[in-house]
């Protein structure tokens, strides 16, 4: 894992009127559900919550994002130059969505790679054109740590359990995303994620 | 979520559509009739899955109709009964239900009647931008449109009672952004209900259309119509914000969750700007001419925000003598959904004053960092049975594509190339009709199963008639795939209660075509033979290809354990043929041609295409 920062991200302040936090991937990595995990756990800390997904032919294979606001809002969709957190459960998606970012943005980006038929930029440019207008990037391959502790499909609960620990600066705790899961999953596939939940935790202190 | 949907009490997260069903619900509907489209589906879904879980309870009957029309009428059987009934539908499926619409109207809701119409500004899964509003309009009808995902469910519970006390179906306007959007859910009580039979009542001066009873039921509409204009300037889910300066703001649907945070923008980043009043509308027509008198009393101009048309901007634009801005000199954009930055930005161009951001800049440099990412489009899944039929099609020489509405639209892209038209449902076989009289060339037209029960059998039918020459290939996926899997009479399946099926070549040799021809999908050899065949024949001739979408099919191999994938053997003398030819997301070439085991379902489609024959299983338990 490597992270690097700006200044202006450190000095952001502790108490905020609202929290943004887009999601980009690739269609069937589980954005809805990570949005769904989000939104209960602000709903467990008595927060307004708001989402807005991707439906239909665009789901089939394309680009997918899902939007998550939490706090003061009315409207579903972020505004522009407005994420407080961009979690990319694939890098180069992550791109797509600059528009969203602001030297205040945190950025959770799995290195983890699903390569198009048209090819696919180098990586590291990938990441300097986002420490160019995001203020913090987290890389990580989050692919690798779902595989260790449960199945590379729990990749979106991973980075979920990193966005637990950036969001305790906003007050949220890791349990409130443990009760948000447990109303999500059916049993059988409780315990997994919350391994991959702990692991994403675990994997930013 | 479905023990959200149906939960007693309290407060729950749930989708807009969602939101929409439980309002229905609350509202102790009867009946839901549908057919799904982007973004309406999961309205119909979530009630498909509540009925048998609520039976005993509250019941009500639950049918994916055949088509929107047919939907429209189910419902209209069941408010003429006397009971509560919802159909739901995309917005160009109201162009499909249109007829009883505007007859439906004259005639008028006896049970409570909402007809759902899910429009889809920028459109996102749709073939256009049509706003729905103009329908109320037209066939002088109310609209109501939520500004929230809470507000939707109260208003889709309301909608019933508007319904029953002015005796008229309701257009409830809802849209991508707030079908598919989540937010927090107050709850209200599931009311216990049968459903009962009743006698049926005559009253052939209203439901009977002639032209004597019309000429009397158009004036009967217009005093219903002025009764609920009067009712809509006291309506509850409109209302006026207090603000300051001489300009004031209407905000419509949704839109007014826009208009409040991009005030609140400006006001946070210009000191000399303050809070403007503002009207929040969600009675789209008739326009409550009282109340938008009421609110500009003492303001010299007003500016109407609103997606799509300027459906109230029009209609303010003829109530008011001060000016009325908006979309038509250009202070917000005609087209495409709305957003924050665009409401901010043209309620800033109204005021003069600066935006909280450069949009624009933003805007401008997010495309530069995007320009490298690689386009990622939606592509057909890995064992799509669509794309064998495809490349059987293109093999066997067919030369002029019309095609139709589902997955396999995405047949349009390389290497397939075998989707030349796509104008609306069931256009496939009815553009080959017009084509056939004057096109030199082999016209294999493409339809699915769904699209086919939903509007394809007149057009084939009036090719039998008219002895028109074209082969129709009806790929039988055996579900309404692009839309979330929903049953169709081909299925033989109902979510709540019982079906019978319908055999598509039963139906298709009953209408006069004498050359049918049922394929299995993945047989590719023997696809591109018998399509060769229709290709020849004189005379209509239909082709079904048939296989379980992919996605079903995989999800239950799944279930029972064992999926065998398929690699690329060292015989591969690199040829290309399963990539320029065929083409699957599971296969790729660099430097060599691999299958991606993680993504490759075992379909074995690519190892009869090959030619080396350098395509084998590999038993692998999933």
């Amino acid at each position: 894992m490597s992270s690097k920062s700006n200044k202006a991200f450190e000095g952001d302040k502790m108490t905020v009127k609202e929290i943004n936090i887009l999601i980009a991937g690739v269609g069937g990595q589980g954005a809805i559900t990570t949005s769904s995990i989000l939104a209960r756990a602000a709903m467990e800390r008595g927060m307004n919550v708001i989402t807005a997904e991707t439906h239909g032919m665009a789901q089939r294979g394309g680009s997918v994002e899902v939007h998550v606001r939490m706090g003061d809002v009315y409207a579903p969709l972020i505004p522009l130059g407005s994420a407080t957190f961009v979690v990319s459960l694939e890098a180069v998606e992550a791109l797509r969505y600059a528009a969203y970012m602001t030297e205040k943005t945190a950025i959770i980006l799995n290195s983890k790679t699903i390569r198009p038929r048209a090819g696919y930029p180098d990586f590291e440019e990938i990441l300097k054109r986002l420490e160019g207008v995001a203020g913090e990037i987290t890389v990580v391959n989050a692919t690798t740590i779902a595989e260790k502790v449960a199945v590379p499909q729990a990749t979106n609960v991973v980075m979920t359990g990193m966005l637990a620990k950036k969001m305790e600066r906003f007050g949220f705790e890791l349990q409130n995303f443990e009760d948000a899961l447990r109303e999500i999953f059916p049993d059988k596939l409780r315990d997994i994620n919350l391994r991959a939940l702990k692991a994403g935790y675990g994997a930013m202190e | 979520m479905l023990s959200d949907l149906i939960k007693e009490e309290g407060e729950v997260f749930l989708l807009g559509n969602e939101a929409i069903a439980r309002g229905a619900l609350e509202a102790g509907l009867d009946l839901i009739s549908a057919y799904p489209g982007t973004p309406s589906s999961e309205i119909a879904d979530s009630l498909a899955k509540a009925c048998p879980l609520l039976r005993g309870k509250m019941d009500y009957y639950m049918e994916y109709s055949t088509n929107e029309k047919v939907a429209f009428e189910t419902a209209i059987g069941a408010s003429l009964a006397g009971k509560r009934a919802m159909c739901t539908m995309k917005h160009v499926g109201v162009n499909v239900a249109a007829d009883s619409l505007f007859s439906f109207a004259y005639v008028g809701a006896r049970g409570g009647f909402v007809v759902v119409s899910a429009d889809d500004p920028s459109m996102h899964s749709s073939q256009n931008e049509q706003d729905n509003r103009w329908y109320g309009k037209a066939a002088n009808l109310p609209v109501l449109e939520p500004s929230s995902v809470n507000e939707a469910k109260e208003l889709s519970k309301l909608s019933f009672e508007i319904s029953e006390k002015f005796g008229l179906p309701v257009i409830f306007r809802t849209y991508t952004r707030l079908s598919h959007s989540s937010g927090i859910v107050k709850l209200g009580k599931i009311p216990e209900k049968r459903i009962e039979k009743v006698k049926w009542e005559r009253k052939p001066e209203t439901d009977v259309v002639l032209p004597a009873h019309a000429r009397k039921l158009k004036p009967e509409l217009q005093k219903k119509l002025e009764r609920i204009k009067n009712y809509f300037s006291e309506f509850s889910f409109n209302w006026i914000e207090e603000g300051d300066g001489d300009t004031g703001v209407i905000a419509c649907g949704l839109s007014y969750a826009y208009v409040k945070e991009a005030i609140s923008n400006l006001v946070s980043c210009n000191s000399d700007f303050d809070k403007p009043p503002v009207l929040k509308l969600s009675s789209m027509y008739p326009i409550p001419e009282q109340l938008i008198t009421k609110f500009v009393s003492g303001l010299e101009r007003v500016v109407v925000v609103e997606e799509v048309d300027p459906f109230i901007e029009l209609h303010t634009r003829a109530l008011l003598d001060i000016p009325v801005l908006g979309k038509m000199d250009g202070y917000l954009p005609m087209n495409y959904e709305f957003s924050i930055p665009v409401v901010e930005e043209g309620l800033a161009r109204v005021f003069k004053t600066e935006t909280s951001k450069d949009y624009n800049l933003i805007r401008r440099r997010a495309e530069e960092i995007a320009s490298i990412a690689p386009p990622r489009p939606p592509v057909l899944c890995p064992g799509c049975p669509h794309t064998a039929t495809f490349f059987a099609i293109r093999k066997a020489g067919g030369e002029v594509f019309p095609s139709d509405i589902g997955c396999y639209t995405l047949g349009i892209n390389k290497p397939l190339e075998a989707v030349d038209t796509t104008i609306c449902m069931g256009a496939s076989a009815g553009v080959s009709n017009g084509l056939s009289y004057f096109i030199d060339g082999k016209i294999v037209a493409t339809i699915g199963d769904s699209t086919f029960f939903h509007s394809g059998m007149a057009p084939l039918t009036n090719a039998v008639y008219n002895n028109l020459n074209y082969t129709l290939v009806i790929m039988d996926n055996s579900t309404t795939g692009m839309t979330g899997h929903q049953p169709h009479p081909g299925t033989g399946k109902n979510p709540c209660g019982n079906a019978r099926k319908v055999n598509i070549e039963d139906v298709v040799r009953g209408m006069g075509v004498e050359f049918v021809e049922v394929v299995n999908s993945y047989n590719v050899r023997k696809l591109i033979d018998v399509l060769k065949k229709a290709i020849e024949y004189e005379g209509v001739s239909v082709v079904i290809s048939r296989h379980p979408c992919a996605i079903l099919w995989t999800r239950e191999r799944r279930k029972k354990g064992r999926i065998t994938t398929f690699y690329v053997t060292e015989e591969c003398n690199v040829c290309m043929e399963c990539i320029n030819s065929f083409t699957c997301p599971a296969i790729t070439f660099n430097e060599r041609v691999e299958i991606d085991s993680q993504l490759c379902v075992g379909c074995a489609v690519c190892s009869s295409i090959c030619p080396q024959k350098a395509i084998k299983p590999l038993k692998v338990i999933k």
